[in-house]
């Protein structure tokens, strides 16, 4: 397959990827909604509406799972960036992933030699310094048969990818629980409902949700049908989802899976069960790959083996013959072998944040409904915490 | 002894995936005799029915231990619920409002489960262990609906170790109280009969003809089906999808290992990884075993031992012998404005999808044709370049091409492997040529990649001309999106995509999905 055709296909990519993936871009900016990041990502939400439109469907791609994640006092949220991001810049959701031939990076099917290939997806905080120990043991046979001949194989690279950039995420969204933003977004919210019901009203919610509600634009919303629900009402957990994923403006990066799903989770527990949470602590070094409804992760993958044990927070994933001698076939994989590792493996590789072992002890209200869901303090015991785990170096996800 | 007759008396195909039943039972027509073969030639007698694979090999084993039933077959191959994977059963649901325990696609009043399960690879091997066997398991309307799947009479497709072809079998209770059970097979001979072979206990092994093509009625190839080879997997349990209702008995042990119902067990197996077995079975399905040479339904086709020949094989790249589907969930398939090859050769990938539009179950290329087109490439009977140009030549439709087709048929029947590509190459742009309909960007770039003497240069300004054209043809589809008036009409678009994928399929025993049923 020819393969001049890269820079043209980046450029145009770029150009086209905006306006089909960031919904409402066109639009002014809004004070509180952040503009587009690099060119390379999709663009983010630009009116709050299209933020209530992008967290919505977040919340419907994680729907089925969930009640498990209340259940567990977890969250997940999938390795595999979201569309639009392409290949220089994925690695945006506290994984990031490289093909590996013998120890080394292989970019382009072009680079590859003989052995095996295999997508190494590594979740370690970048910073972690766990590199130097990990690099020699990816030479056990178990795992690439070759020592890491870089320490992004086996440690994350990427300044938001850090424990400090989780720490300020969590924190950041912690705050956002009850400030006084809190009534707009739930507002928000719960005008993008009555949109999303459809109806003759439609096209004017959306006008009138577009920005900041006044409270004159709130009343009109109000008769179009837009209502603030309560707890047991059909539609309220998806509302206070949807206004709790809106807080990550500011906090982290909407368009992302990781991002507004924490906070999500964070916010709502901080405001509505006046949890607090305590840093994310050095011993975790990353968050563990795990599977979606269990504790597996696909059986195409393994753990890493170190120091003889499986390492949560490295997955190979090894790609068969055939898979190897289709890559020049496809143009998106012969430009860069990650696309490949993205499409194959990282959809299904999951992340997971334990939250609820996060809280501080005695923090969390334990009214029914999703306080006592997903932060009932007696289902888990707290990750323990050190003085040096709220040390930050200043790093965040934005 | 339990006797099936709904099966025995109708049968016919579709045996994975939202499937069943290549279902046969002892009929007698094909029995060229009746008596008893001593219990020395039973062994002998059942080598003549079975492959070389592992339903063959097990049952040899057993033979007067056939199982005929799940769980027994469980048993003997050590699969389901009898696998010894720790974190799933490779037991994966799909629920639809029918019933295909005849082979032909039967309403239910209810949600129904359909399973497919597979070979039970260990922890961590290839996933060749586990797509080197399925089974398929159904739901009987007849039964209570708490407990609706019948688990008498196993139907199941094995890869065989020769051919790499998949041998159809299926395992039937004996016409004599307990005897062991019956074994046959649907084979698809060279010059595309099907035939069935039979063993029943006590009696010679028969083949013959089959009037109706039973299996192959679904399985077009002799191929694994999965409608929809894409997130969110539609009809199927997954991360998407939990199973609709309460279960009982044996149908909720079966369908609790998808996902439990009430977190009674740590295991799973979602559709999101069967996605992946598919594929990697079709792979080897078509490009063969990488230890036995001339394995493989391509280079098998391309040898003479299965039907189509060399331009058999090309239908697969011009047009369509079957379809899989996408739906929409965050994105709207791509493949409503585009053939995906163009769209990944210009690096552009679906839109987001507008908040109610819930369409699903668009006919897409499917996996099969891809995979013979990428197996045309290895086998350097096609350039990819030539692969390219012929989509081109109509880049708005990935399946369901005219102007594609009827290129296809102006070849020769006589093609030979070392002479298609030029002849393609030859064929296709004389269409790119006398076509006015096409736009001008496609036909420079057919040109420059089939076309005689062309520089470096002028392919490359070829390329960036009908990448930007593509660009700004599917941005301006994409934007009707946007207006209810645009979603219509893309509804359309849609609808009619359905009634062709209807057209491909018009008989009653066929693979469509329930929505999609003539």
């Amino acid at each position: 397959m020819n393969r001049r055709h890269a820079l043209t296909t980046s450029l145009l990519w770029t150009l086209l990827a905006t306006p089909l993936l960031a919904v409402g871009c066109s639009t002014g900016p809004d004070d509180e909604v952040e503009h587009a990041s690099a060119a390379a990502t999709p663009g983010s939400p630009a009116t709050r509406f299209a933020l209530a439109e992008s967290c919505s469907r977040l919340m419907k791609r994680h729907e089925s799972v969930r009640p498990i994640d209340l259940e567990q006092g977890v969250i997940r949220w999938g390795c595999g960036d979201v569309t639009g991001v392409t290949d220089p810049d994925l690695g945006q959701e506290y994984c990031e992933y490289q093909a590996v031939q013998n120890g080394r990076i292989v970019r382009k099917p072009s680079d590859l030699t003989t052995g095996p290939v295999t997508c190494v997806f590594t979740s370690v905080f970048t910073g972690a310094n766990q590199a130097s120990r990990l690099r020699p043991q990816m030479a056990n046979p178990a795992n690439l048969g070759a020592a890491a001949a870089t320490e992004s194989i086996v440690e994350m690279q990427r300044s938001f990818n850090t424990r400090s950039a989780a720490v300020d995420l969590v924190r950041a969204c912690s705050s956002r629980g009850s400030d006084s933003g809190a009534t707009s977004r739930l507002r928000t919210a719960a005008c993008y409902q009555a949109y999303e019901a459809g109806g003759p009203n439609a096209d004017r919610l959306r006008t009138l949700c577009r920005d900041a509600l006044t409270d004159a634009g709130w009343a009109e919303a109000q008769t179009l049908g837009a209502k603030i629900l309560t707890s047991g009402q059909p539609g309220y957990e998806a509302q206070r989802d949807i206004a709790g994923c809106m807080s990550v403006t500011g906090a982290g990066v909407a368009w992302r899976n990781s991002d507004p799903m924490i906070c999500s989770r964070v916010s709502r527990s901080a405001g509505e069960c006046s949890c607090r949470f305590n840093s994310v602590p050095s011993s975790l070094v990353g968050f563990a790959f795990t599977g979606w409804v269990d504790d597996h992760i696909p059986s195409s993958c393994r753990l890493a083996v170190v120091d003889g044990a499986p390492y949560p927070y490295l997955a190979l994933c090894t790609l068969s013959a055939q898979e190897v001698s289709d890559l020049p076939l496809n143009p998106q994989y012969n430009r860069a072998i990650s696309n490949f590792c993205h499409d194959r493996f990282g959809k299904d590789l999951v992340m997971k944040l334990p939250l609820r072992a996060l809280q501080a002890q005695d923090t969390c209200s334990e009214s029914p409904g999703f306080c006592a869901d997903y932060m009932d303090a007696d289902s888990e015991s707290a990750l323990p915490s050190s003085p040096a785990d709220d040390v930050v170096d200043g790093s965040s996800r934005l | 002894m339990i006797l099936d007759h709904r099966r025995g008396r109708l049968g016919a195909c579709a045996l994975f995936v939202l499937a069943s039943a290549c279902a046969s039972t002892s009929d007698g027509d094909m029995l060229s005799s009746s008596s008893a073969v001593t219990e020395s030639d039973e062994l002998a007698e059942l080598a003549k029915v079975v492959g070389n694979d592992r339903i063959g090999r097990a049952v040899r084993s057993a033979p007067a231990a056939i199982p005929y039933r799940v769980d027994g077959v469980e048993a003997l191959l050590g699969i389901g619920r009898r696998c010894a994977r720790s974190d799933s059963k490779e037991i994966w649901v799909a629920e639809e409002m029918s019933s295909r325990l005849t082979g032909e696609q039967v309403l239910t009043s209810m949600l129904s489960p359909r399973l497919v399960v597979g070979g039970c690879a260990s922890d961590d091997t290839a996933l060749r262990r586990t797509f080197e066997l399925f089974l398929a398991v159904v739901s009987d309307p007849a039964r209570d609906p708490s407990d609706p799947l019948s688990t008498t009479s196993v139907e199941a497709m094995a890869l065989d170790e020769t051919t790499g072809l998949y041998n159809f079998y299926v395992l039937e209770p004996p016409a004599t109280e307990g005897a062991p059970g019956t074994v046959t097979r649907f084979v698809r001979t060279a010059n595309d009969a099907v035939e069935k072979w039979q063993k029943i206990s006590g009696r010679p092994a028969t083949k013959g003809p089959n009037a109706d093509r039973k299996c192959f009625n679904c399985h077009v190839h002799g191929d694994p089906i999965m409608n929809e080879l894409t997130d969110p997997w539609t009809n199927w349990v997954s991360s998407r999808k939990t199973f609709s209702r309460p279960l009982t008995s044996t149908s909720r042990e079966l369908v609790s290992e998808s996902r439990p119902f009430e977190g009674e067990h740590g295991r799973s197996s979602l559709a999101n990884l069967l996605q992946p077995v598919v594929e990697a079975s079709i792979g080897m399905w078509v490009e063969g075993l990488p230890e036995q040479p001339g394995s493989g339904l391509g280079q098998q086709i391309l040898d003479g031992h299965q039907p189509g020949g060399v331009r058999g094989l090309l239908r697969s790249v011009f047009c369509e012998t079957t379809v899989n589907y996408a739906s929409v969930f965050d994105t709207v398939p791509i493949a409503l404005f585009a053939d995906l090859s163009v769209t990944r050769f210009a690096s552009i990938k679906a839109p987001v999808a507008p908040v109610g539009s819930p369409w699903t179950l668009l006919p897409v290329r499917a996996e099969v044709d891809l995979r013979i087109e990428r197996f045309l490439q290895k086998a350097d009977v096609l350039r990819p370049d030539t692969v390219l140009a012929i989509r081109l030549l109509d880049d708005a439709n990935d399946v369901f091409s005219a102007k594609r087709c009827a290129v296809h048929g102006s070849l020769a029947a006589d093609l030979v492997p070392a002479s298609v590509d030029a002849a393609v190459r030859d064929a296709v742009l004389a269409a790119a040529n006398a076509d006015r309909t096409l736009p001008s960007s496609s036909r420079a770039l057919v040109r420059a990649l089939v076309g005689p003497s062309v520089t470096s240069d002028e392919r490359d300004a070829a390329e960036a001309a009908y990448i930007s054209d593509l660009g700004a043809r599917i941005a301006s589809d994409v934007e009707k999106l946007e207006m209810s008036s645009g979603r219509q009409e893309l509804e359309h678009r849609w609808r009619e995509r359905q009634a062709k994928a209807r057209a491909l399929f018009p008989t009653a025993a066929n693979p469509l999905p329930i929505t999609l049923r003539p």
